[in-house]
């Protein structure tokens, strides 16, 4: 009997293993987008957005490049089966949107990407006299901002907090834990246990 | 970022064992309703201590499957957090928890623990004491409620299956989602039929192959008639599953689910072909036997048989195991 449970695991897994090679892809997932795949749009979009076939858990994400190959999305928002990012100021050319998702209905991961046209000039090297503008005076502020800290203290790290809590806050979700059902779900189960398992009365 | 997702071939193992823990805990509710205590009942021959040995067998298979149930859903719960924790600003293990927990696939796995324990909550105790009682034997018939909360939980837990995989994410969730527990349970009675042939019954025959031939020809013929019953509605209800999964023909050797599919496929067919000879020949020599009293060798062969049919069943469990890991053709 043994020797038949071994050989029948050995089959299962051998016949598991040839057909693994196949990696779960996209398939299918883009109900719409905005701006929609492969069209040309006249300026530069302020938002992007994805609607999925399934609806994805809160972490979704959604990065959006520009005609210059820079990341230009902000955090992303997942409501319901939608996932949008607010777009920074950003160059025209050939943009690319990459979506990342865990699917909430059956817990696997799935990604693609497309691109659409932003028509007009690009100018990437303004971007990066700009980028190397706004860097420069991102470390001015952090220098200042070390300088501020040094003077509040090791204990008082408002700024800092707030900063990360706005960033992660940006994964708004609409969607939060049932517990108030999966408690009752569960109270359901273990009365219908209990209630099963009761001897009956001897007559 | 969290650590990395456990390796494909681990998963593909651990949903092996909770789906065949799964549909033992359904199907052998069933089973032992239906097929073992009538078996018992139009025997003679079997005595206390062989009663006594499969209702020890049964309780074992019974809570073995409900532990393999509970820690194979942690595993898979545990990996779906570290599968959340790849995508987006994810940077610690409560975010990744409460993002699956947020989700209706969190959710089921969630109720699939809570499930497990209720069914230990009713069988605890009781499947030794309750599933042959009163079966043409002294003692009092255990109460219709406990064969009714073992099937319903278990059927809850089996639907979760369902609730939390590809046919919850199809176009026509409701009519994707019935189907699907209508072929998982069809498919786990039929499963725990030949699991009793192979691995309970045989611990009857204590008094030597005369009362394992009492039980076992009754139960063989009990079993036929709910065997074919399940494989025709596992029939109907897969290619429904492929239609609705299943985007063209060519995808059943073209992509990793449809290969996986047409595992499944080849297997049932090795199915049809067993219960053909089991339903035919097998089990007419077994009931002419047992009412001639004759010595037969259909008990061993049946045995065999059974054996094959059990392999198969692996194979299939295992395809079954890979295809939800992958995506359908179709969505």
């Amino acid at each position: 009997m043994c020797g038949i449970a071994s050989k029948a695991c050995l089959l299962s897994a051998i016949v598991a293993l040839s057909l693994m090679p196949l990696p779960a892809a996209a398939h299918g997932l883009l109900k719409d987008a905005n701006p929609a795949p492969d069209v040309g749009v006249g300026r530069v979009p302020k938002a992007v957005s994805v609607t999925l076939t399934q609806p994805p858990m809160p972490n979704g994400e959604l990065t959006v490049r520009d005609g210059c190959g820079r990341v230009v999305s902000q955090d992303s928002n997942v409501d319901g089966d939608t996932i949008t990012a607010d777009v920074d100021s950003a160059q025209p050319g050939r943009w690319r949107v990459r979506f990342d998702f865990v699917s909430a209905t059956d817990g696997h991961r799935y990604g693609s990407s497309y691109s659409f046209t932003v028509k007009g000039e690009r100018d990437c090297a303004q971007e990066l006299d700009r980028e190397e503008e706004e860097q420069g005076d991102e470390e001015e502020q952090e220098e200042q901002g070390d300088e501020e800290e040094e003077e509040m203290g090791p204990g008082d790290q408002s700024g800092d907090d707030m900063a990360s809590s706005n960033q992660s806050g940006g994964h708004s979700d609409g969607q939060s834990v049932p517990v108030g059902a999966l408690v009752a779900a569960s109270a359901i189960a273990f009365a219908t246990g209990l209630i099963a398992r009761i001897r009956p009365r001897m007559r | 970022m969290l650590a990395d997702p456990l390796p494909t071939v681990i998963m593909v193992g651990i949903r092996f064992a909770v789906f065949a823990a799964q549909a033992l805990l359904f199907g052998l509710a069933l089973i032992v309703f239906f097929v073992a205590r009538p078996a018992f009942a139009a025997s003679e021959e079997t005595s206390a201590e062989g009663r006594s040995r499969v209702s020890r067998r049964l309780a074992r298979i019974l809570f073995g499957a409900l532990i393999v149930a509970l820690v194979g859903s942690g595993v898979v719960f545990y990996n779906q957090i570290l599968i959340a924790g790849q995508v987006g600003d994810v940077d610690s293990f409560f975010d990744a928890t409460n993002s699956v927990l947020a989700s209706s696939f969190g959710q089921w796995q969630a109720l699939r623990a809570a499930l497990c324990v209720a069914l230990a909550l009713a069988l605890w105790d009781r499947v030794r004491s309750w599933a042959l009682a009163g079966a043409g034997a002294a003692g009092t018939r255990p109460p219709i409620r406990w064969w009714a909360g073992w099937a319903v939980l278990s059927l809850a837990l089996l639907a979760t299956i369902s609730l939390s995989g590809h046919a919850a994410g199809s176009d026509r969730p409701a009519l994707a989602v019935t189907n699907d527990v209508v072929h998982l349970g069809a498919g786990s009675i039929w499963m725990s039929g030949i699991a009793l042939l192979m691995f309970v019954l045989p611990a009857a025959g204590v008094q030597g192959p005369g009362a394992q031939l009492s039980v076992l020809a009754p139960a063989v013929d009990r079993f036929a008639p709910i065997a074919l019953g399940s494989i025709a509605i596992v029939a109907t209800t897969g290619v429904l599953n492929s239609i609705l999964h299943v985007a063209a023909l060519g995808d059943l050797l073209g992509s990793g689910y449809g290969r996986a599919l047409t595992v499944k496929l080849c297997g049932f067919v090795c199915i049809l072909s067993l219960g053909a000879l089991n339903h035919f020949v097998l089990r007419k020599r077994l009931v002419r036997a047992h009412a001639r009293k004759e010595t037969t060798s259909a008990p061993r062969a049946l045995r065999r048989s059974v054996a094959i049919e059990v392999a198969v069943a692996a194979v299939i469990l295992g395809a079954t195991s890979t295809l939800v890991g992958l995506p359908p053709t179709k969505s």
